[in-house]
């Protein structure tokens, strides 16, 4: 098959969840001998006069897309030009079989309608890596005050941001939905997520649970020569990868190593790994003033190549995912079971689907560093760390999550294919006449 | 007791005296004072014309002077002498001499022959002028008044009447713009008065007369009579001045200060010299003038200008709306300049050849609803039976509009019109100059603010359209943004805050939909009226009673008055409950400013509506009753 991978970054440029996903799938399906080319958008908007499109240097199907006018409340581009012209003549150059979209942010929904205008009968999948279309904040479904945000509404969202009356936000929906009218099936990786989406209003029949796929490795992590040995080592040691940021719950987690009494529950290790590429600097200097204030207590090893995650998650015996958002599905914690470790997750949202109390993790009450101390303090036991080892089941490998998108073009191009000219094509919902 | 000093003979001179029969102007001196004259009259060949109340007396300095060289004092400091009648037809030339007849109840008197002329240029222009010179414009007005020239045309020969015309006018240049007297106390101001051919005087303002007794209150005008306002105009509460004079500490007895009134003209206003003259019952009168200006040329910032001084929560708004304000803005607005600019059309894709239905939409400000609406109706396979116009009604977003239109139409494929005039015509007459470039069968008034919710909701309303006997007009159930109800028909009801008027109610708005809970019609339900923010009529109808009306100001009642319209047709409108869209409702108006001035357009064209259709709705509103 020939495949469109599109994703809102390219991970040389920009490393999140989202665009790490979306990029081992393209590879993936090289791998695998389908043609498949990976359009991101540029964290630049220069570009050469006259096309919006440059290719990554040494990586010819790696296409980027320079974003020219980008309107983020309604995620909306709106240069059509780039889309109707330009994306289009790439298109009909490439000519895909399905295109698998991992956002629209900063690229612009009008890819979505674009692709449909371009064939009928193409699949269009999308992945969904987080809230954006029903939520304003950063797609996180965290209301601006701080609280949780269970459900959008144009007035709820209006309170959130008193500049935009509630019909904007009415606007902004109805907007996003008319495009996603157009898709033919949504990948949720976690449930919660499909869940959210549901509500919201997207048709349950378009809505598939698929867990992003992660390179395991090789084989199963050796077991440690001495189990017990280990396990009294490694269950006092914790580490925090990935984003560091407030909504990713660093704050929470300095305050609740702040509470713990090194007395009692001997000296555990914290580790931190990760990037703050797009913090503030006054955020970046509060970081390194709880650093300096932990002591020896927190080591922070900066930010990590992917292909390392491994070998950084096998030195510590617990991994932390803190946030104090609902998450997704995070690739933290698929990282931390495809190397055999156990997590401790806040007991909301995606986090506390993904992770089972007290099976492959534990749960502390989200959003209480009192509550996440007592749980580092009662981690630190390593019949407990055993135990929850012990019955972690390895993520779904990415070749098995491409087999499953592979499967799922198929069924869509199957269901979408015209049928003879004589029979009569009951008018399908949101569908539309084909183009010549 | 010293003696009273011996008088001796009358002392009095004639400088000029224009005679013709119908006016006399005498120009001269006199060292008597008038209170102690029992006769001043011409005799001209037997006929003899009494002066007595009809002349002045100014100072002449040039007597003063001359007497002093004869070693004599001024008897009087008020010397000069001027005599101005207008006559009945006199015997002219006059069969005899002409002699002017002074006598003093001590039973002196004086008999000085005069030449008089005929010829207007023989009068002493000069000495006239001076006679007006010195004098205060409250006096000079004051002999004007009495000379009847702000009476009627034939009070005064026109000649004179030109000639006094000028010392008219200069002396109400002269005179103060508002009244503020310490000694009674009372203070009049005027806040603005605007005139102009066709829209009338219309004056604005507030008086503070606490304790005063003010006798009369006249307007003056020259060449006119003087109008009695204390008839004419309506006493208005003015919180605003409230307000000032509580923060001064000054009493008032009553808080409705402030005045309007409206007067018929046709002049413009750099003629005007126009004032107020207040009577007191002490015989005081106090005049101010009146700061004339011409409307503003543009109809809505005249409108605006006058609708400032309305609030609807007057006391008195049906008086302020039927006396003054409404018949100005009524008139203001009816003789507006109509566009006279070619329709500008650009398009994109094909549309049928005979659509369905039309859609006209109109767009002002907010011309990113177009993409909104778009978005939607490119995703319903239905659209592709009917025709979408757009209506660019505002000239601020024309040239953006353009090139968003252009990206808009390329990418979406829905093949849209877009029609401009160079102007504003308001909803009505947007939607008039779309619906005249129609080429549907039907013709839906969509507002940009108007959602679907489900593909092939205008097909279905065609269809209840056309399986519905005698249909006028048909509009579906509307939902805000929340899922309340936007319009589910509109009822008449009287409104008492407003003096009665019939406004138009929205039953259930912002409540929750009764189909949700099983409740409420399911099929067409009659009305009388329905919104025009999304309505569906037959074109051939529509344009055979006339479209929308532009009578209204901007937009607002033209729906419901072009369902009543259809309902004087013997046609029956029908609420769709079965079909429903969103809508946000006055996101798409053009209507922008201060709330103050939004309510008080609303009460005009409630007003305007009203008296248009107050019977009809009565009627219909009777039988709703009764039904």
């Amino acid at each position: 098959m020939r495949i469109l991978v599109i994703a809102h970054g390219h991970p040389d440029l920009s490393t999140g969840g989202g665009e790490i996903a979306a990029y081992r799938q393209a590879q993936e399906l090289r791998r695998q001998g389908h043609a498949t080319l990976f359009l991101a958008r540029a964290p630049t908007g220069a570009s050469r006069a006259g096309t919006p499109f440059s290719v990554r240097a040494g990586q010819p199907d790696d296409v980027l897309f320079h974003s020219p006018a980008f309107d983020r409340f309604l995620n909306s581009q709106r240069t059509k030009w780039a889309l109707h012209e330009e994306f289009r003549s790439l298109l009909e150059s490439f000519r895909p079989d399905a295109v698998h979209l991992h956002h629209y942010m900063h690229l612009g929904l009008e890819f979505i309608r674009e692709a449909r205008k371009y064939s009928a009968t193409l699949p269009i999948v999308m992945t969904l890596h987080e809230y954006m279309a029903i939520c304003d904040h950063d797609g996180q479904m965290v209301k601006t005050d701080g609280r949780l945000c269970e459900a959008s509404s144009p007035l709820d969202c209006h309170l959130c941001f008193p500049d935009k009356a509630p019909q904007e936000f009415f606007l902004r929906e109805q907007f996003h939905k008319s495009y996603f009218a157009l898709v033919d099936r949504f990948v949720c990786p976690s449930r919660f997520l499909l869940e959210r989406y549901a509500a919201w209003g997207i048709e349950r029949a378009k809505l598939l649970c698929i867990e992003n796929g992660q390179h395991l490795p090789p084989a199963a992590p050796a077991p440690d020569t001495d189990e017990a040995a280990a396990a009294a080592s490694l269950c006092r040691r914790f580490g925090f990868f990935g984003q560091i940021s407030r909504l990713k719950g660093i704050d929470l987690l300095f305050d609740a190593i702040g509470m713990l009494d090194p007395a009692t529950a001997g000296t555990p290790g914290f580790r931190i790994h990760g990037s703050l590429q797009w913090q503030t600097d006054a955020f970046r200097a509060a970081f390194a003033d709880r650093l300096a204030t932990l002591g020896g207590r927190v080591a922070f090893g900066g930010p990590y190549r992917a292909q390392d995650v491994g070998a950084l998650m096998r030195e510590v015996g617990w991994v932390v995912v803190p946030s104090i958002w609902w998450e997704n599905s995070p690739l933290v914690i698929q990282e931390a079971f495809a190397h055999g470790r156990p997590v401790i997750v806040a007991d909301i949202g995606g986090m506390a689907e993904k992770v089972q109390e007290r099976v492959n993790g534990l749960h502390f009450r989200a959003r209480s560093a009192a509550h996440l101390a007592r749980v580092l303090a009662e981690a630190a036991d390593p019949a407990l760390w055993s135990a929850c080892r012990r019955r972690i089941e390895p993520p779904p490998s990415i070749e098995a999550a491409t087999g499953t998108h592979l499967a799922l073009y198929a069924q869509i191009a199957a269901e979408r294919e015209p049928l003879p000219a004589t029979a009569a094509r009951p008018a399908r919902k949101g569908g539309r006449a084909v183009r010549a | 007791m010293p003696p009273r000093p011996i008088r001796g003979p009358i002392r009095g001179h004639v400088d000029s005296c224009f005679f013709d029969g119908r006016a006399l102007v005498l120009v001269g001196w006199l060292l008597e004072e008038s209170a102690d004259l029992v006769e001043l009259a011409v005799e001209a060949g037997g006929t003899r014309i009494d002066l007595a109340g009809r002349h002045f007396r100014h100072p002449r300095p040039d007597v003063a002077l001359s007497l002093a060289r004869e070693g004599e004092a001024a008897a009087a400091d008020l010397s000069g002498l001027v005599c101005l009648a207008a006559l009945p037809a006199t015997a002219f030339p006059p069969a005899g001499p002409t002699v002017l007849l002074v006598a003093t109840a001590d039973g002196r008197s004086l008999r000085i022959g005069i030449e008089p002329a005929a010829d207007r240029t023989a009068l002493d222009e000069m000495a006239f002028a001076d006679a007006f010179a010195g004098l205060p414009a409250d006096t000079v007005l004051s002999v004007l008044e009495q000379l009847g020239i702000d009476g009627p045309p034939d009070a005064l020969p026109p000649p004179l009447r030109a000639r006094l015309r000028m010392h008219w006018r200069r002396a109400v240049q002269d005179l103060p713009t508002c009244l503020e007297d310490d000694a009674t106390p009372s203070r009049m101001y005027v806040d603005f008065a605007m005139a102009g051919p066709q829209r009338g005087l219309l004056a604005y303002g507030w008086r503070l007369l606490n304790g005063c007794d003010v006798r009369s209150v006249h307007f003056h005008r020259v060449d006119d009579i003087a109008r009695d306002l204390i008839a004419h105009w309506t006493l208005i509460e003015r919180p605003d001045v409230v307000e000032s004079l509580r923060a001064q500490g000054v009493f008032f007895e009553s808080d409705e200060l402030g005045f309007m009134f409206h007067i018929p003209w046709e002049a413009q206003p750099a003629d005007a010299a126009c004032y107020l003259r207040v009577g007191f019952a002490d015989g005081r009168v106090r005049r101010m003038k009146l700061d004339m200006r011409p409307y503003p040329t543009d109809p809505i910032a005249a409108i605006r200008h006058v609708l400032g001084a309305f609030w609807p929560t007057q006391r008195n708004m049906r008086a302020m709306l039927d006396r003054h304000v409404g018949p100005v803005v009524e008139a203001i607005w009816n003789t507006r300049t109509r566009p006279a600019g070619t329709v500008r059309e650009f398009g994109f894709g094909t549309p049928p050849a005979r659509p369905v239905a039309s859609m006209v939409v109109p767009i002002h400000t907010r011309f990113d609803f177009i993409e909104f609406q778009i978005a939607q109706f490119a995703n319903d396979p239905d659209m592709a039976r009917h025709e979408l116009i757009y209506v660019i009604d505002d000239p601020a977003i024309y040239e953006a509009v353009r090139p968003f239109c252009i990206e808009i139409g390329r990418f979406y494929g829905v093949p849209f019109r877009v029609l401009y005039q160079g102007v504003s015509r308001g909803f009505a007459g947007a939607t008039n100059l779309g619906a005249a470039a129609a080429k549907g069968e039907y013709v839906l008034l969509l507002n940009s603010d108007v959602f679907p919710r489900h593909p092939g909701w205008l097909g279905a309303l065609v269809d209840a359209h056309r399986a519905l006997p005698a249909a006028g007009a048909v509009a579906p159930k509307l939902l805000f943004e929340d899922g309340s109800i936007q319009h589910a028909g509109i009822r008449f009801a009287p409104l008492d805050m407003w003096g009665g008027l019939w406004v138009n109610d929205h039953p259930l708005k912002g409540q929750p939909d009764p189909a949700l809970h099983g409740a409420g019609p399911q099929g067409p339900v009659p009305m009388s009226a329905l919104t025009g923010a999304c309505l569906l009529a037959e074109a051939a109808t529509f344009r055979r009673l006339g479209g929308l009306s532009e009578d209204y100001i901007i937009g607002d009642f033209e729906d419901t008055d072009l369902c009543l319209k259809m309902r004087e047709a013997g046609l029956t409108n029908y609420y769709i409950p079965g079909v429903s869209l969103y809508h946000l409702e006055r996101q798409s108006q053009a209507l922008q400013g201060s709330p103050h001035w939004r309510t008080a357009l609303t009460a005009y064209n409630c007003w305007r509506h009203d008296r248009r259709w107050g019977t009809r709705i009565a009627q219909e509103a009777a039988a709703e009753m009764a039904g």
